[in-house]
């Protein structure tokens, strides 16, 4: 007679996937052979809302590190360290989904942007030391263009440095949320930062905070990520439509939900009611 | 065009080809061999659950296959696959294996959302017990293991 028990680890795991991750906690303190069975499975899709990892130092029950179970990763915690970024990428390798909340991102960029403008005083913040690879490298060699009279202005290209290096750790995301791409200065224009994105994302959602959103910038994201399946944009302006023929984007059918949210008012806008409707 | 199936306790059973092809085992099988006589023999499957299984079929010929993984997994099972499953555990466990081997997508996903449903707001000691599951854990492990995923408890 067969069991719940007895069935194979992939039906187990596949019926996991149809619970709540609370039912599947559950599952893994019913006993020794479910929670070995699905433990990996409750760590797929993990929370990072603290200084430390849930997964830091756990193992799966043949001795696999369990971050390499975890696919996907919210980052809400308050203060987010270049270290903790190291720290993810080396315990989690094979993340496909990442997704920044605004306040940690925000104050990572904040963080590194006074460190790199007040550099030269050797003023050293032990909480994002450069040298820690793989993310500090690249930021400790950027050169801070000239001009730059105020350490926020600096956020726009330490965040464009950052991604590029997290896109290059992590080749395999094709989800990606920020909740705030610019710190608090966003750039004259967003298609430097557009032009890093994966070719392979599926699912985008980001915050362009008060940068007038144009539809050409629309457009630069859909030429860049052409497998893209559901985009979310969120931006304080929008640009008027001029020109709506010129529009490709409107006849992309890969693209299946697509979302714009804006504190301008709408009636001003018509043709971008018509062309996200 | 019918197609001669033999469960593995020897009952030979003739359905017509659509609803074979059903199985994707079974449909790749077909178009390997070609058109033939001979029963295909499925040593994995008794004949009570074949029946069943051939049921299933039939009743979902018309069904549009989708392959938009989202869109099987997020659909509520309908009121007919509910009854169907109105089996005792075994039964459901074999439906779910048979699924399983003769590659029925569809029908894999009602029998494991069956499942899920009977977890669903349970408590350990309930799955357990509903599962005839044996606790081999020590309380010890099982607080450990309560304390290492307790991030996964309160969200």
């Amino acid at each position: 007679m067969a069991i719940l028990s007895q069935l194979p680890s992939e039906i187990l795991q596949l019926i996991s996937t149809y619970v709540t991750l609370d039912d599947l906690f559950t599952l893994c303190c019913t006993s020794r052979l479910l929670h070995d069975c699905l433990l990996p499975i409750l760590y797929r899709d993990i929370p990072f809302t603290s200084d430390r990892l849930v997964c830091d130092e756990l193992t799966t029950c043949d001795s696999q590190p369990l971050g390499h179970s975890v696919r996907s990763v919210v980052i809400s915690c308050r203060y987010l360290t270049l270290n903790q970024l190291n720290g993810l990428t080396a315990t989690c390798p094979l993340i496909t989904s990442l997704t920044f909340a605004d306040e940690c991102f925000r104050n990572l960029l904040r963080c590194l942007a006074n460190q790199k403008f007040y550099s030269t005083s050797s003023n050293y913040n032990a909480l994002c030391p450069f040298e820690s690879r793989p993310y500090g490298k690249p930021i400790l060699d950027l050169k801070t263009p000239p001009g730059i009279t105020s350490p926020s202005q600096l956020h726009a290209i330490l965040s464009k440095t950052l991604f590029q290096s997290i896109f290059q750790q992590h080749p395999q995301l094709t989800t990606l949320g920020i909740d705030n791409v610019f710190g608090d200065a966003v750039p004259a224009t967003i298609q430097p930062f557009v032009q890093i994105l994966p070719n392979k994302l599926v699912h985008l959602s980001l915050n362009f905070g008060n940068h007038v959103l144009s539809i050409a910038d629309v457009e630069c994201i859909h030429d860049q990520c052409p497998l893209l399946k559901t985009l979310s944009l969120k931006s304080d302006r929008i640009d008027p439509i001029r020109d709506r023929q010129k529009i490709s984007i409107s006849v992309n059918h890969v693209l299946k939900s697509w979302h714009l949210s804006t504190k301008d008012h709408w009636f001003r806008h018509w043709p971008w009611l018509w062309f996200t409707g | 065009m019918s197609v001669r199936l033999l469960s593995s306790d020897s009952e030979d059973f003739t359905v017509a080809k659509e609803v074979a092809e059903r199985s994707m085992l079974i449909k790749n099988m077909l178009e390997d061999v070609g058109d033939n006589d001979n029963p295909i023999p499925l040593p994995n499957v008794t004949a009570k659950i074949l029946r069943k299984v051939i049921e299933w079929c039939e009743h979902h010929l018309g069904d549009p296959v989708t392959n938009d993984e989202n869109e099987r997994r997020n659909t509520e099972i309908d009121e007919w696959d509910q009854k169907f499953m109105e089996v005792d555990q075994e039964t459901l466990f074999d439906i779910i294996l048979a699924a399983n081997y003769l590659d029925i997508k569809p029908l894999l996903d009602v029998g494991c959302k069956t499942v899920a449903n009977m977890i669903k707001g349970k408590t350990a000691e309930e799955i357990r017990k509903i599962f005839n599951i044996v606790n081999d854990l020590t309380p010890e492990e099982e607080a450990q293991i309560r304390k290492e995923n307790e991030w996964a408890e309160d969200r």
